[in-house]
């Protein structure tokens, strides 16, 4: 157990939370975390364990309902109203975020985590311009004067690719084009350099050609800062090349971890969603594709057994009876199937 | 079936009274601000094929497609159907124009009526069109809702008790209702959950087979158009780029918005073919070619002069000046 914490740290002038944990390499670690609505009637998470590791892109894939939103939120401390964490811990380099006080928290998250949200328009401030939501960060967290803060966030605008960062500063967002205020969104999530970065399906709302810039963008920023980034979506054919491991939740459970190739998932659902994406251009024409019977549940559903049971090609008797376990089939590869368990 | 020639649609922004009291005052009569959302397309759609228009936001892919089933008329040119213009069509043979060419939306959620039961939803076109005595309207709301892989039984319920993949599968069985022979689908499967958008796409083509219609199918996904058309076209800026059957897919020198187009699926690689800014603004779009901002392959002439549609080999159309090069001719209708 090294007790310096010797990540390097970009930011020279932040000091990241001096305690000591198990494992320097590990930036998050959420440990059985349930997310609930009302007095947990609903768990939309359901005790779902997964580590980040620092400067790793990890993929975390579901479709609507699924829960990995809520999850990504509860790592912000940003759930919504209503929403609670029922169980469960989430460390941040090796500090459990849930016995900070709500000042040091924001500390903590302000600096340290960034977020990049799917809509960027509804994330930035309408009547407030680029250059003074950008600069407002450095006032507050770095404490710099304010001409200062102004020529970083200049500085910060042109790193990503804003044509004319100083035009571009004086400008209100509905001016901006839907890549463009991405950018702005991205250039603010990594304004401090923070080490982990939360991307929740950043290019759904953009083009194709504009998403695959800021894709690249994204990761190019968040290498060069040694940022883990966690990047949700609900697309697994993005995470190609981009993410070092892959998480699948359906219904609130993580229920695979792919680490490396995850050209052949092995749980029934993953397969499914792989199969139901439309092939490559280069590849048949006019196949029937597969898609997976059924519907998504909703959260408030419950279920005995395998929750993908109803939909599930290979349902046995025992997956309507029992939840199966996570299992472990070989390094950084798990599944949540009776197949494996 | 339908052919548009040299289609143009403008948008003027909506005007207030106090704005337009304003514009006189200032002594600005004329509009500014103006959209020209689609600037001057040919295109063919024929008896049976899926053609696949596909496009970025802002690219007039959805203004054409309602330019095409008459919720828009077109500004100049002439959109004719069976060879017959639209805009000559009389009140009635408008609306048995509107019975053969339906339109399927993106969202099914805003584009049901949230007091309409599926019921009253699938008969609507029915008691307009006049068609079918009562005991014939309910055998034919049974039979669409089968159709489409909703037990009839649901027919008394409204819009927000049905899933998303649900709803959609109503609005198509909406659009079918009358039996039309021209499906347009406007982003049909993109509302959806990827494992919900296989189902859609999968019935959509059963049914294309089944009552042999003929579909134009709006995307911006490429891979998804390449699925399911036969003829894809490719618009940009309020222009066609390049129409191809899509078996030359990837098989000749394509327009290089296509490519990067194509590029942009895969990313798997980080390709030098990933564009560099955005698609150009509508109010205000570059002399010349539209993608010459963007264009890789950009030559002098390209920022100069307006492109035109060229046919290269068979069944192939690309407005391209590098392409095209040494090729003159009339405006070609694809």
């Amino acid at each position: 157990m090294p007790p310096n914490p010797s990540t390097s740290d970009p930011a020279k002038d932040l000091k990241p939370p001096v305690v000591p944990y198990e494992d320097e390499k590990v930036l998050v670690k959420v440990q059985n975390l349930s997310v609930g609505f009302g007095r947990g009637q609903f768990l939309a998470v359901k005790g779902i364990d997964f580590i980040l590791e620092a400067g790793e892109v990890v993929g975390l894939v579901g479709e609507s309902g699924s829960g990995k939103s809520l999850t990504a939120l509860s790592l912000m401390g940003l759930l919504p109203h209503g929403a609670n964490i029922e169980s469960g811990s989430i460390f941040f380099k090796g500090q459990d975020l849930a016995k900070l006080s709500p000042k040091d928290r924001r500390e903590l998250c302000g600096k340290h985590m960034g977020m990049v949200f799917q809509e960027p328009l509804t994330a930035l401030n309408p009547v407030l311009t680029i250059g003074e939501q950008v600069a407002e960060i450095f006032c507050l967290r770095k404490g710099l004067p304010k001409a200062q803060a102004q020529k970083a966030a200049l500085n910060l605008l042109s790193q990503v690719g804003l044509p004319n960062p100083g035009e571009a500063a004086k400008s209100y967002p509905h001016r901006f084009s839907g890549g463009m205020r991405q950018r702005v969104v991205i250039a603010m999530a990594l304004a401090l350099d923070p080490e982990l970065v939360i991307a929740d399906e950043p290019t759904t709302a953009l083009d194709p050609t504009i998403a695959a810039q800021i894709i690249w963008l994204l990761r190019d920023m968040a290498k060069s800062r040694q940022a883990g980034v966690l990047f949700i979506t609900h697309n697994l054919r993005i995470l190609a090349g981009l993410a070092q491991r892959v998480l699948v939740m359906y219904a609130g459970l993580l229920v695979e971890q792919i680490q490396g190739d995850f050209s052949n998932p092995l749980h029934p659902y993953t397969r499914g969603l792989l199969k139901a994406l439309p092939p490559n251009p280069s590849e048949d024409h006019l196949v029937r594709l597969t898609p997976i019977p059924g519907q998504p549940p909703s959260p408030s559903d419950h279920f005995a057994g395998c929750p993908f049971e109803p939909r599930c090609p290979e349902a046995r008797p025992v997956c309507a009876q029992a939840l199966p376990p996570m299992t472990q089939l070989s390094p950084g590869r798990l599944a949540r199937c009776h197949n494996f368990a | 079936m339908l052919s548009l020639e040299s289609v143009r649609k403008y948008f003027l922004p909506s005007q207030s009274l106090t704005g337009e009291i304003a514009a006189l005052f200032r002594g600005k009569r004329k509009l500014s601000g103006g959209v020209q959302a689609v600037k001057g397309v040919d295109l063919e759609v024929r008896n049976g094929e899926i053609l696949g228009l596909v496009g970025e936001s802002g690219s007039g892919k959805s203004t054409l497609g309602r330019l095409m089933c008459g919720l828009y008329k077109p500004d100049m040119g002439r959109i004719l159907f069976n060879g017959r213009d639209l805009a000559l069509f009389d009140k009635r043979e408008f609306k048995d124009f509107r019975a053969k060419v339906q339109f399927m939306f993106q969202d099914p959620a805003s584009s049901l009526n949230p007091r309409f039961t599926a019921r009253a939803a699938l008969t609507e076109g029915l008691i307009i069109h006049k068609l079918g005595s009562k005991a014939e309207k309910i055998a034919k709301v049974n039979s669409l809702m089968e159709e489409v892989g909703l037990s009839p039984e649901l027919a008394g319920r409204y819009p927000h008790q049905f899933s998303g993949g649900q709803r959609q599968r109503l609005c198509l069985a909406r659009a079918l209702s009358l039996d039309p022979t021209l499906l347009i689908a406007d982003e049909p499967a993109s509302a959806l959950d990827v494992s919900i958008q296989a189902q859609i796409i999968n019935l959509l083509l059963s049914l294309k087979e089944k009552r042999g219609l003929t579909m134009v199918l709006i995307s911006h996904d490429l891979a998804l158009v390449c699925l399911m058309a036969d003829r894809l076209a490719v618009m940009y800026g309020g222009l066609l780029m390049e129409v191809f059957p899509r078996s030359l897919l990837g098989q000749v020198d394509h327009h290089p918005y296509v490519k990067a187009l194509w590029a942009s699926i895969d990313s798997t690689e980080k390709s030098e073919l990933i564009l560099e800014g955005e698609p150009p603004d509508p109010q205000n779009p570059p002399p010349g070619c539209p993608f010459n901002p963007r264009c890789p392959e950009a030559i002098d002439i390209c920022l100069a002069k307006p492109i035109q549609m060229i046919p290269l080999g068979a069944d192939r159309f690309c407005a391209c000046h590098k392409r095209n090069q040494g090729r003159n001719g009339d405006p070609i209708r694809p």
